[in-house]
C-alpha cells in the first residue's frame, strides 16, 4: 500500500470515529490539531485503526506514535 | 504541615519537579517560590490571585507561593471556554491574574490586571519563607454547578494542613527517596494532594504533559522514572487495560485510587502490575479538602465489596462523619443514608452563594457540641467492619473520568441553545463512562448544539454524543422516562449495527 492510499484510509477511520470533526489529515497532524481527539477518542480510534488494518499495536509502539506520519510508519512496518 | 514544605524547600538538594523530562531541584524551586512569595506578600491579605494553568516550573512555583503567602490561588484553565473563566474570575473576586506566557493575558478581559511571571523581580536576599496563618486562604476550586454556573469552594490553610496531616497519619509513608505522579489538572483537587504531600516530605513530583495522550503518557512516565507513589483514577486504569498484561511497575510502593467509584474487577487488572504496592481507595468531596475517608485494600476485600465496588473506608483523623436519613434523622446501624462530613478539613463555604451555603451545610450535635457538616449527596452505609460503603448518588451528580459533573449544568446550556428539553445520561462502553445528551424536538442540529456547548463547557463536560429525539417517553407521573429513553436508543443502535 502506498502512503497516499494509507493516509486516505486513516482519514476514513478518523472520520468514522470523530464524525463531528472535519479535518484534512496530513502526515504531520497530531492529536492536538484535531478537535475531539482526546484520551478517550484516542483509545477508540486506535482500536478502530487496529481493526481496519487487522493488526495490534504494542504499548511501546503506541507511545512512539507521535503524529499521523509515525502511525503510518508503524502500520506499514506491520503490514510488511 | 506547610512548615515541612518550607523546611524541604530550604534544605533538600534533590529533585523537586520533573516536567516534560526536565528536572528541577529543590534549590531551583526555592528561588522561584521566594521570588513570587516576596511579590505576593506586598499584595492585600487574603487576596485571591488567578493563575493560568501551565505545566512549567514558574506556574507550580507561583501556586506554592500563593499558598505560603497570605494570598490564595484560583486556577484559570486556557482549555476552558472564555465565558467559564470569566465567571470564575468574577465569582472569586479576582483583581489580578498571573501567567507564564504572553498570550495568557488574553484569557480574561482588561478589567483584570495581568501579571507576567517573567516580569516579577527576584526576591531580596533578606526574604525568608514563613508558614501562613491558619485562616489565610489556600485556594478556591470551582466545581460543576447544577444551575449552569460553577461553584467556588473556598479552602483555607487550616483545611489544607488538616488534610495533609490526616493523610500522613493513615499512614501513607513517603520520603525524599520517593518519586510521585501528579497526573491531575490543577482545576481538580487531587492535584493539591499530589503536589503538597510529596513536597512536604521532600519527594520528587513528575507531572504529565497535557498536550500528549494522557493515559499513555502516565504509563510512560511511570515506567521511565520508576515512580513509587502514584494516584490513578479508574478511567486511566480502564484506558490502559489492553496494555496492562505487558506492563510492570514494581517500583510502585503506594497506589492510591479514587476520585470516582472503583470496581474490584478494574483494580484486579492493575494489581499484577504493582506487586509491591500498598493500595488505598481515597474518597472525599472538594468541600472537605480532597479526601475524608480511606480504605486499605487487603486480602479480605472480597467480603466488603458492594456490587463489585470497593468500600471507601474509615474517616481520616479529625474528620467527623454521619449518615443521615431523608428526614434528617441519624441512620440506624447498617442503614443506608446520606454521608455528612465535618471537621477541620471542612470549607467555610462557597464563594458568593449564600443560598447554596444554607442548603449544603447543616449543624448537628457531635459529642455534645454543635458542629457544621457538609451534605455530600453521596449515599453510603457502614458495614460490619466499620467501613463506609458507597451506594450511589442522591442527586444527578456524576463522575466521568474523575471529573465531578452536575448533569443539570450541561442540560441548562443545552436548553439555552435548543430552547427545548434535554437530558444527559451516562453511557458505559467497555467500562468507560461517556456523556450522552438527548434533545427533544430540537430546532437546531447536533453540530450547532455541540458548537454552542463547546463555548460554554470545559471539555470534560462535553457530551461525546448528541441525539435528537422527536419526543421524550414519559413515566406514569409525566416525568421524562430517562431509563426508557436510554434503552430505546440502545435498541435502535443495536438494530442499526446488527
Amino acid at each position: 500500500m502506498d502512503r497516499a492510499k494509507l493516509l486516505e484510509e486513516i482519514q476514513q477511520v478518523v472520520q468514522q470515529v470523530l464524525p463531528r470533526t472535519v479535518v484534512q489529515l496530513s502526515e504531520r497532524s497530531t492529536a492536538k490539531d484535531i478537535p475531539g481527539w482526546d484520551s478517550l477518542s484516542h483509545m477508540v480510534l486506535m482500536a478502530a485503526i487496529e481493526k481496519h488494518f487487522n493488526l495490534k499495536f504494542s504499548f511501546i509502539e503506541m507511545i512512539n506514535i507521535s503524529d499521523i506520519g509515525s502511525m503510518m510508519d508503524c502500520i506499514m512496518e506491520k503490514l510488511g | 504541615m506547610l512548615r515541612k514544605l518550607i523546611d524541604n524547600l530550604s534544605q533538600s538538594t534533590g529533585t523537586a519537579l520533573v516536567i516534560g523530562d526536565e528536572c528541577h531541584s529543590y534549590p531551583e524551586l526555592l528561588v522561584e517560590v521566594e521570588r513570587f512569595y516576596s511579590w505576593l506578600m506586598q499584595r492585600s491579605k487574603g487576596e485571591i490571585i488567578g493563575l493560568v494553568m501551565r505545566n512549567d516550573l514558574g506556574s507550580y512555583a507561583f501556586l506554592i507561593a500563593c499558598v505560603l503567602s497570605h494570598c490564595g490561588y484560583v486556577i484559570l484553565n486556557p482549555a476552558q471556554p472564555i465565558d467559564r473563566n470569566m465567571l470564575i474570575a468574577m465569582d472569586a473576586g479576582l483583581k489580578a491574574f498571573a501567567g507564564s506566557r504572553a498570550e495568557d493575558k488574553d484569557l480574561l478581559s482588561e478589567a483584570y490586571s495581568f501579571i507576567s511571571l517573567q516580569d516579577i523581580p527576584p526576591a531580596s536576599a533578606l526574604i525568608s519563607l514563613k508558614a501562613p496563618a491558619e485562616d489565610a486562604p489556600a485556594y478556591i476550586l470551582f466545581t460543576s454547578g447544577s444551575t449552569g454556573k460553577p461553584k467556588g469552594v473556598r479552602i483555607s490553610t487550616a483545611n489544607l494542613n488538616a488534610m495533609l496531616e490526616a493523610v500522613q497519619a493513615l499512614p501513607l509513608p513517603i520520603s525524599r527517596e520517593d518519586r510521585a505522579l501528579q497526573m491531575f489538572d490543577l482545576t481538580f483537587d487531587g492535584s493539591v494532594l499530589m503536589l503538597f504531600y510529596p513536597l512536604c516530605h521532600g519527594a520528587a513530583i513528575y507531572t504529565i504533559d497535557a498536550t500528549k495522550i494522557k493515559y499513555l503518557e502516565i504509563a510512560r512516565v511511570m515506567l521511565s522514572y520508576s515512580l513509587s507513589f502514584v494516584f490513578l483514577v479508574p478511567s486511566v486504569i480502564s484506558l490502559l487495560k489492553p496494555y496492562l498484561p505487558t506492563l510492570s511497575f514494581p517500583a510502585v510502593k503506594t497506589l492510591l485510587v479514587g476520585a470516582e467509584a472503583v470496581s474490584k474487577t478494574l483494580l484486579d487488572c492493575i494489581m499484577p502490575c504493582v506487586p509491591n504496592a500498598e493500595v488505598w481507595n481515597l474518597y472525599g468531596p472538594t468541600e472537605a479538602t480532597v479526601c475524608v475517608t480511606a480504605y486499605k485494600v487487603d486480602a479480605n476485600v472480597e467480603r466488603e465489596l458492594h456490587h463489585d465496588i470497593l468500600p471507601i473506608g474509615k474517616p481520616l483523623q479529625g474528620v467527623l462523619s454521619l449518615l443521615v436519613t431523608e428526614d434528617g434523622e441519624l441512620c440506624a446501624k447498617g442503614e443506608q443514608g446520606e454521608l455528612y462530613v465535618g471537621g477541620a478539613q471542612l470549607t467555610d463555604g462557597y464563594v458568593n452563594n449564600d443560598e447554596l451555603n444554607r442548603n449544603a451545610f447543616v449543624t448537628y450535635m457531635w459529642e455534645g457540641k454543635p458542629q457544621r457538616f457538609y451534605a455530600t449527596g453521596d449515599l453510603a452505609c457502614l458495614n460490619e467492619y466499620g467501613n463506609y460503603v458507597y451506594c450511589g448518588r442522591k442527586d444527578r451528580q456524576v463522575k466521568v473520568q474523575g471529573n465531578r459533573i452536575e448533569l443539570g449544568e450541561i442540560e441548562y446550556h443545552a436548553k439555552q441553545v435548543s430552547g427545548s428539553n434535554s437530558v444527559v445520561v451516562v453511557d458505559e462502553e467497555d467500562g468507560i463512562a461517556k456523556l450522552h445528551l438527548f434533545v427533544e424536538s430540537a430546532t437546531h442540529g447536533e453540530a450547532e448544539i455541540g458548537q454552542y456547548l463547546a463555548g460554554k463547557l470545559p471539555s470534560c463536560m462535553m457530551p461525546q454524543q448528541i441525539t435528537l429525539v422527536e419526543s421524550f417517553p414519559l413515566t406514569a407521573s409525566d416525568k421524562t422516562d430517562v431509563k426508557r429513553l436510554q434503552s430505546e436508543y440502545m435498541n435502535k443502535r443495536e438494530n442499526k449495527d446488527g
